[in-house]
C-alpha cells in the first residue's frame, strides 16, 4: 500500500499538467494522487475509500481544491470533505485562476485553509505550504 | 241792627279782596306769610268792632268771632295767634264792660278755629259747608256762654237778646267767609297750577328737538316752535299766516315725485279732521333737500268745535341718507353675492336648514335656489362625508371654534357626486330666531380628479420604474457574471500557453536555436499581454457598474503607499518622488487607488527612460473643488494627439517604446467621471507631463 501526500483535484487537464510539473520538478510530487472532478473526488474519499488505481490506506497530508469543478462543485467537495469527522482536520489549499473570485470568501467559510492562484509557480507554492506548516512537504528524498 | 249787619258783609267782602290779592303772592306755608295774613285779618277784626252793633253798655257785637275763628282755621297758629292778640289788644283799649269778655270770646273763637286748623290738618275733617258750620255753631255758642261771664248778671239778659241772631246768623256768617275764603283759595291754587303747567308747556314747546305747527282750519300757520323754524329755515314772522303750500319751493314724495299740495298730512287732517300718520316728505329748501317725517293732529276746542291743527316735524334726512348708504351697500353686497362664482349660502344652525343661497350655489348642486331653499345640507351631503360636516358644526355651534374649513361630497340632484371644499363661518348677527352660518362652496370635482389621476399615474411610474430597475439590476447581474466567467474562461487558454511555452523554454531549450527561443518568448510575451488586456478590461467595467462607497481618503498616505507597490528600491533609487501637502477628499477608496496606480505607474514608466526621474504630487482647493496634479519629467506626449490620451485602447506611445494596453488612462477617466471630477492633461514632447484631476468636496 502506497502512502499519499498529495490529493489534486483539478478539472483542466493542462492546468493539472502544468501543476504536477512544478511540483516534480521541486520533488514535490511525490505520493500525489489526481482526481479529474468532485464526483471522482466524493468517490474516492467517500465511497471507495481511497481506492483509485491503487489501493491507499491513510489520508493524504494534503488536498490540493480547484474551486471550479464541473458537476459537484469544488465548494459542495470542500463542504463534504469538512463536515466528515474523518477528513475534516486535512489541510484544504483551494486553487483558484484570480485573486477576485469571490468563491474564496465561501470557501474560508467553508474552512478552507488557504489559496494558490493558477498558475502555481514555485515560489507561491513554497509560501503557502510555509503558511499552512507542512515543512516536511518540502523534503526532497522519502525514504523508502 | 241791618246797618251793622251789611257793614260786616263789605268787611268779609274787602277781607275776601285783600285774601285773594295777597295769597297769590304771599305764601300762607312761609313763616312771614302766616305774619302778614295774622295781621291781616287782625286788622280786619278791628275795623269791624269799630262799628259795632251795641248792646247797651259797653256790650258790643261785631264779627270779630266770625273773623278770627276763620284766621285761626285757615292760617293755623300763627295767624289765629296774631290776629287774636291784635284785636284783644284793641278790645281791650276801647274797654267798657265786656272787655275782658269780649276778649275771652277772641280768644274762644282763636282756639275753637285752630282747633279745626289741625282737625283738617290731620285729614279728620275737611273745610267744608258743614265743618264750617259746625264750627260756627262752635264759637258762637262759645260766645254766648261766655256772656254769662259778664258782670251784674246781665248775661242772661244778652243772651236772651241775641241769642237768636249770634246762633244764625253769626254762624251763617262764619259758614260764608270760610267758603268764599275756601274758594278763593282753591281757585287761585287751580290758576297757580295751571300757569305752572302751561310754563311747562312752554318750555317743552321752545325747546323740543322735533318741530311743532300749529295751523289753523284755513291751513294758514298760526305758531312754530324754535326746532320747526331750525327745519322749515324761516322764523315765525316769516311763517306767521302762510299756508304750508306756499312756503317750500317744492315737496317729493320718496320716489322723487311731486307731492301734491292737497295730501299734505297737515291738509289732509283739515279735510278729514283725523290724525294723518307717519308721512314722509322731501323738503326743497334752498335747493337742497330734506327729508322729514310729518304726524298731524286735529285739536278741538273744550265745546268740540275745530280749533287747529298739531303737525309735528321730524327731521330724518340723516337717517335717511344713513338708510340710503345702507341700502346701496346691500345692494352692492347682494350683487356680489349672486355673481360670484364661489356658492355662498346662509344655513340655519339648529335645523341645518338653507335660508338664502346664491345662484352659484344653486348650479353646483345642479338644483334650483327653491328646490335648495325647501331642504337641509344634511340630505344632499355624501353619507360618509355627513359625520366629519356634523362634528365641526357642532364645534361651529358651541363656540368651540369660529369657522371650519373640509373637503366634501354633495349629491346633486341627478345623484352624481360632485366634491366640494366647504368652508363655514359663524354669523355674529343680532337677530332674532336661530343663529345663522354663512358656508362657502368650491366645486373642487376637477381638481380632486386631477388628483386621482395623477396618484394613479405615480403609482403607475412607481411601478414602471420598479420594473425596469429590477430589468437593469438582473442585466447587471447578467453582465457581471458574463464578464467574470468570460475573463476566467479566457484566462485558462493563456494559461496554458504561457506554462507550456515556458515548459519548453526550460526544458527544451537545448533543442531551440536562438530563433526558437526568440519565438518562444514572442509567444509567451503576447499571452501576458492578452492576460493584462482581459485584467483591463474586466477592471474598466467593473468601474462603470460598481456602486460608489464614500469614505474620507487620506490621499497623502495612500499615494504613497501605492508609490511603494508599483516600484521596486532599484527604482525608487532613481526617482525623486515627491510628495506635497495634499488635501484628503471624500471618495470611493477603491477607485481612488486604481486613479493612483495608473498615474503613478505611468509616471514612473514614462519617466524611466531619464537617469533621475522627477515626480511631483500637488493639490489646491478652489471653490468646492480640490485639484490634483502629477508632474513627470519623462518623455511627455505630443499634445496634438491629446483627444485620444483617454481613450480606450488608445495609445500614444509604441510598445517598443513603454509597454502599455491604453485601457489605464480610459480607466482614469471613467472613475474621475463618476466621482463628477474632470481630468486633463499637459505636455511637452520630452519635456515630461502634467496630470490633473479634479474632484468636488462632498
Amino acid at each position: 500500500m502506497d502512502v499519499i501526500e498529495i490529493v489534486l483535484i483539478e478539472d483542466n487537464p493542462d492546468d493539472a499538467e502544468l501543476m504536477i510539473r512544478t511540483l516534480k520538478k521541486n520533488k514535490l510530487a511525490n505520493n500525489l494522487v489526481l482526481l479529474k472532478d468532485g464526483e471522482a473526488a466524493i468517490e474516492f474519499f467517500f465511497n471507495n475509500k481511497f481506492t483509485n488505481d491503487k489501493q491507499y490506506n491513510q489520508y493524504p497530508r494534503v488536498i490540493f481544491l480547484d474551486i471550479k469543478l464541473p458537476k459537484i462543485s469544488g465548494l459542495d467537495v470542500l463542504r463534504r470533505l469538512k463536515n466528515d469527522k474523518n477528513t475534516r482536520n486535512i489541510p484544504v489549499i483551494i486553487v483558484t485562476s484570480s485573486t477576485e473570485d469571490p468563491d474564496i470568501r465561501t470557501a474560508y467559510d467553508l474552512g478552507a485553509n488557504s489559496y494558490v492562484v493558477k498558475p502555481v509557480d514555485i515560489i507561491n507554492f513554497r509560501d503557502t505550504i510555509q503558511k499552512l506548516g507542512l515543512y516536511w512537504l518540502i523534503v526532497n528524498e522519502k525514504a523508502k | 241792627m241791618l246797618i251793622e249787619m251789611l257793614n260786616n258783609l263789605t268787611l268779609i267782602i274787602t277781607l275776601t279782596v285783600f285774601y285773594s290779592l295777597s295769597i297769590r303772592h304771599i305764601s300762607d306755608k312761609e313763616l312771614i306769610g302766616k305774619f302778614i295774613f295774622g295781621i291781616l285779618f287782625g286788622l280786619i277784626a278791628i275795623f269791624g268792632m269799630m262799628n259795632p252793633y251795641t248792646f247797651g253798655n259797653g256790650i258790643i257785637f261785631d264779627g270779630r268771632s266770625v273773623i278770627i275763628s276763620v284766621a285761626s282755621l285757615f292760617g293755623g297758629a300763627i295767624t289765629g295767634s296774631i290776629s287774636a292778640i291784635i284785636a284783644i289788644m284793641y278790645r281791650l283799649w276801647l274797654g267798657g264792660v265786656g272787655a275782658i269778655t269780649g276778649s275771652m270770646v277772641i280768644l274762644s273763637s282763636a282756639l275753637i278755629g285752630l282747633i279745626f286748623h289741625y282737625l283738617n290738618l290731620k285729614k279728620i275733617t275737611n273745610i267744608n259747608y258743614i265743618s264750617l258750620t259746625v264750627m260756627g255753631l262752635t264759637v258762637h255758642l262759645t260766645m254766648l256762654l261766655l256772656m254769662f261771664t259778664l258782670p251784674n248778671g246781665i248775661g242772661l239778659n244778652v243772651v236772651r237778646a241775641v241769642a237768636i241772631p249770634v246762633i244764625t246768623l253769626f254762624t251763617i256768617l262764619t259758614t260764608l267767609l270760610g267758603m268764599i275764603l275756601l274758594n278763593q283759595k282753591s281757585k287761585i291754587k287751580a290758576s297757580m297750577h295751571l300757569s305752572e303747567s302751561e310754563e311747562k308747556l312752554r318750555y317743552i314747546f321752545k325747546t323740543m328737538q322735533q318741530g311743532i305747527v300749529y295751523t289753523n282750519c284755513y291751513g294758514e300757520i298760526v305758531d312754530v316752535n324754535r326746532a320747526a323754524e331750525v327745519i322749515l329755515e324761516l322764523n315765525l314772522e316769516e311763517l306767521k299766516g302762510r299756508k304750508s303750500s306756499e312756503i317750500f319751493q317744492k315737496v317729493i314724495h320718496e320716489d322723487g315725485s311731486q307731492f301734491d299740495s292737497n295730501l299734505f298730512p297737515s291738509n289732509q287732517v283739515i279735510q278729514k279732521w283725523e290724525k294723518v300718520e307717519n308721512i314722509t316728505m322731501g323738503l326743497i329748501i334752498n335747493d337742497k333737500v330734506k327729508w322729514v317725517n310729518i304726524n298731524s293732529y286735529p285739536l278741538e276746542n273744550p265745546d268740540k268745535s275745530r280749533n287747529l291743527i298739531f303737525t309735528i316735524l321730524e327731521d330724518i334726512t340723516e337717517r335717511k341718507e344713513a338708510n340710503q348708504i345702507i341700502k346701496n351697500s346691500e345692494i352692492r353686497m347682494r350683487k356680489i353675492i349672486e355673481s360670484a362664482q364661489v356658492g355662498i349660502a346662509l344655513i340655519d344652525s339648529v335645523n341645518g336648514k338653507f335660508i338664502e343661497v346664491n345662484n352659484r350655489y344653486a348650479s353646483i348642486l345642479g338644483m334650483s335656489k327653491e328646490q335648495l331653499l325647501k331642504i337641509d345640507w344634511i340630505s344632499i351631503t355624501y353619507p360618509e362625508d355627513i359625520e366629519k360636516d356634523k362634528s365641526n358644526m357642532d364645534l361651529l355651534n358651541a363656540g368651540k371654534i369660529n369657522h371650519y374649513q373640509i373637503e366634501k361630497r354633495y349629491i346633486k340632484s341627478d345623484g352624481s357626486i360632485v366634491w366640494v371644499n366647504l368652508s363655514v363661518v359663524h354669523m355674529d348677527e343680532m337677530i332674532k330666531g336661530n343663529p345663522r352660518h354663512l358656508a362657502f362652496v368650491e366645486d373642487i370635482t376637477e381638481r380632486k380628479n386631477a388628483e386621482s389621476e395623477i396618484l394613479k399615474l405615480n403609482s403607475e411610474l412607481e411601478q414602471r420604474v420598479i420594473e425596469r430597475t429590477q430589468q437593469l439590476e438582473s442585466t447587471n447581474k447578467e453582465l457581471e457574471a458574463f464578464s467574470y466567467s468570460v475573463s476566467h474562461d479566457l484566462r485558462a487558454p493563456l494559461r496554458a500557453i504561457n506554462g507550456f511555452t515556458q515548459i519548453l523554454l526550460e526544458d527544451y531549450s537545448s533543442s531551440f536555436d536562438e530563433e526558437g527561443h526568440r519565438i518562444s518568448n514572442i509567444i509567451m510575451r503576447n499571452a501576458k499581454r492578452m492576460g493584462q488586456l482581459i485584467d483591463d478590461l474586466l477592471s474598466f467595467s467593473k468601474v462603470g457598474r460598481s456602486e460608489l462607497h464614500f469614505s474620507n481618503i487620506d490621499m497623502q498616505n495612500m499615494v504613497k503607499a501605492i508609490y511603494y507597490e508599483v516600484t521596486n528600491e532599484k527604482e525608487r533609487e532613481l526617482i525623486n518622488f515627491k510628495i506635497n501637502d495634499i488635501a484628503n477628499v471624500t471618495a470611493d477608496p477603491n477607485l481612488m487607488r486604481i486613479v493612483w496606480t495608473n498615474l503613478i505607474s505611468n509616471a514612473v514608466k514614462f519617466s524611466s527612460k531619464k537617469d533621475i526621474s522627477i515626480i511631483e504630487v500637488d493639490s489646491t482647493t478652489d471653490q468646492g473643488l480640490i485639484c490634483y496634479c502629477i508632474k513627470d519629467n519623462g518623455a511627455g506626449f505630443n499634445m496634438e494627439y491629446i483627444d485620444k490620451l483617454f481613450g480606450v485602447f488608445q495609445r500614444l506611445h509604441s510598445d517598443d517604446d513603454f509597454i502599455g494596453t491604453g485601457v489605464g488612462l480610459a480607466l482614469v477617466q471613467r472613475i474621475i467621471f463618476r466621482h463628477q471630477g474632470k481630468i486633463w492633461a499637459e505636455s511637452e514632447i520630452d519635456k515630461g507631463a502634467k496630470f490633473y484631476f479634479t474632484l468636488p468636496i462632498r
